[in-house]
């Protein structure tokens, strides 16, 4: 087993990688850019390296600087966690050549799999059902118009490097095709160096459904059920649980069989994801693999009993995975929550800043995968998620009802957060029924559900900071920071009078 | 105690009295009954009509900054007895209106210059947070009386970023 790991990724999933290597007695490197010195996963490791500045291009993507770390420190292997460089095959690539272990697949697997279109090709070679498209990118809009013709309408534009949302639009008809290329074009161009695009019919009301793959070293492959991931934003899920609502003991078995039959095709190695389009005549499509560890990978966690990081960390040892199929079993429901510095009411405006004030949620049945502390600045540079908070239940209705108790237990200070989104998700009743489909955020969306809660609280907000501007005021002599301290007083008037325009 | 309090543009004046843990508090026509202690600093919890409210609470300057049900407000207050009255003109509207970040992020570009005429809604300048890049608008018709920040800089929740008057 590797002695030290060095993980190059930030924030909570840094922090699950720490724990993971802290419960195996590895010790876990930690990077970090100039504006994450005090961020929670470098107080968490053994040690810590600064790679670079704020820019992410700079610090968590400079594959030189962290394989530099990762030699100079002593690290075996590197875990790459969840976006920046996990889905890099070059940089799995720079990891085999200086003898540094990639804890994931190797780059050869990555390349194939990671390529939207490379994995639609494979998928068709080993039998599998995908999404109507296209199968290699498209050469110019007119020939993409032409095949959108053939597919028909409503069709997705996606970016063949693509991942977390980016270069990807939905063309409801002809007369949008053209600038909706040009746009994600541009935008693939802006996040991944690409412009290329592929075309794929766009399947309303349809489920999103992944399959969690475990592979070793010697080509066993397992799965590990599935996670319903209907409920997205932007592309972006937001609501993820296990089992799926959907998924009945045969679909499961079909869809899991499958996912193994793939990763098998391409000498898949460690934790990977096949997400699939289903329909509601549970047909599903192979819509691309992720081949690294997910956000979401807590739900499985809870209900399978496995500690995926940890079996992440020994696949990549070389060990062999100590369950045959028959030994996964699925027990009881979780939900996943993604609690983003967000404002709902705002369009989901970003709303970096200081956390003030926190509490959070525990109690039975609750895990909540944080990487923040009271008084932790949320950087502007980086992705606003706060927290994945994970409720569990023997079945979905008390996983649910859990969730609704821990959502309303979970109080951040100082910034906007997505949690009343979220409890409206966790009350909504085509939730509650589990009739899910890729529209459903968006949806909800529309029918405004938090305006009226807003406008209620809002009364009880004034009434909560007149009393708190009166105590200071008026507090008893010697308390209050204006009486005891004229002084400070005085400097803070001189400083608001300079701020004021003569 | 009076205060004069603004939240999202809207401008109240209040009415404070407090006996122990009690407060009546007067908004426009209505009158509430409080009760509210603070069991943690910045926590208030508060009772009204027997439903048990928890508000976390911060400050700086006069913005106070309150979340509820994870709402997040931002108000002004002050007395208006110790306000000098331009601050109150600036409060209400009149005359010169600062633009404040309305969140930390990176001054992209300016769109206007000193001097230059405005109208409501025009765009100033572009503010980036988190990757997203946000146009400040001018809330009224004016003139670019001053310009605080520059392109390329980071600037703080609540910076002075420009003055239309």
């Amino acid at each position: 087993m590797f002695r030290k790991i060095l993980i190059a990724n930030r924030g909570e999933i840094a922090v699950r990688v720490i724990r993971a290597c802290r419960e195996m007695g590895i010790s876990a490197v930690a990077i970090y850019s100039e504006a994450d010195r005090e961020a929670l996963h470098v107080r968490r490791a053994d040690e810590a390296y600064c790679v670079g500045p704020a820019s992410s291009l700079e610090s968590y993507l400079a594959v030189d600087r962290i394989l530099d770390v990762a030699r100079r420190c002593g690290a075996e292997a590197v875990h790459p966690g969840y976006g920046f460089l996990s889905e890099n095959h070059r940089f799995v690539q720079a990891c085999e050549e200086s003898g540094i272990r990639f804890i994931g697949p190797t780059s050869g697997a990555m390349k194939v799999m990671g390529g939207k279109v490379s994995a639609r090709q494979v998928a068709v070679r080993a039998q599998v059902p995908v999404v109507p498209g296209t199968l290699e990118p498209v050469a110019s809009v007119n020939e993409a118009l032409a095949e959108a013709e053939r597919i028909g309408y409503p069709v997705m534009l996606k970016a063949a490097a693509g991942g977390g949302g980016k270069g990807l639009r939905l063309v409801p008809s002809a007369p949008e095709f053209p600038s909706a290329f040009e746009m994600a074009a541009s935008e693939a161009e802006n996040a991944f160096n690409d412009r290329s695009l592929y075309l794929e019919k766009y399947l309303d009301r349809a489920h999103h459904i992944e399959i969690q793959v475990l592979a070793d070293s010697r080509g066993d492959v397992v799965y590990l059920g599935e996670r319903e991931c209907s409920i997205q934003r932007r592309h972006q899920k937001v609501v993820e649980e296990c089992p799926s609502p959907l998924v009945t003991r045969p679909l499961r078995k079909r869809m899991g069989e499958t996912a193994v039959r793939l990763a098998r095709q391409v000498g898949y190695l460690n934790a990977g994801t096949m997400e699939f389009l289903v329909d509601s005549r549970r047909n599903f499509y192979f819509l691309e693999m992720n081949t690294r560890l997910q956000v979401e990978h807590p739900v499985t966690e809870f209900v399978t009993g496995i500690d995926l990081v940890k079996a992440q960390i020994r696949i990549a040892a070389g060990e062999a995975l100590p369950w045959r199929q028959q030994d996964i079993r699925l027990h009881g429901a979780a939900i996943e929550c993604r609690v983003y510095a967000e404002d709902p009411e705002r369009n989901f405006l970003p709303s970096p800043g200081k956390i003030t004030h926190l509490e959070e949620p525990d109690g039975p049945g609750i895990r909540n995968d944080s990487g923040v502390y009271p008084g932790y600045t949320v950087p502007i540079h980086y992705d606003p998620l706060i927290s994945k908070l994970v409720a569990y239940g023997k079945n979905r209705w008390e996983a649910v009802e859990r969730m609704r108790r821990a959502l309303s237990e979970y109080k951040i200070g100082g910034i906007q957060t997505t949690l009343p989104f979220l409890e409206a998700v966790l009350s909504d009743e085509q939730f509650l029924r589990g009739d899910l489909d890729t529209g459903f955020a968006d949806r909800l969306l529309a029918a405004r559900p938090l305006a009226a809660e807003r406008d209620h609280l809002r009364d009880v907000a004034i009434l909560a900071a007149a009393i708190a501007f009166s105590r200071s005021q008026k507090s008893p002599l010697g308390s209050s920071e204006r009486a005891a301290n004229p002084w400070k007083m005085a400097a803070r008037l001189d400083q608001l009078a300079t701020r004021l325009p003569h | 105690m009076e205060i004069q309090l603004k939240i999202e543009d809207q401008i109240l004046s209040l009415e404070v009295t407090r006996d122990g843990n009690r407060y009546r508090i007067r908004v426009r026509d209505r009158e509430y009954d409080v009760d509210c202690v603070c069991p943690e600093p910045g926590v208030f919890s508060l009772i009204v009509d027997g439903k048990v409210y928890e508000a976390l609470v911060s400050r700086s300057d006069l913005v106070h900054t309150v979340n509820l049900g994870n709402h997040l407000f931002s108000l002004e207050l002050s007395d208006p007895r110790a306000t000098p009255l331009r601050q109150r003109a600036l409060a209400l509207g009149e005359g010169p209106t600062a633009i404040q970040a309305q969140m930390p992020g990176k001054v992209v570009r300016i769109l206007v210059g000193e001097g230059q005429e405005v109208e409501p809604e025009q765009g100033l300048l572009v503010l980036e947070a988190m990757k997203m890049q946000n146009e400040i608008r001018s809330p009224k018709k004016g003139r670019v009386a001053k310009i605080a920040a520059h392109a390329g800089a980071t600037v703080k929740s609540g910076e002075l970023l420009l003055i239309i008057e």
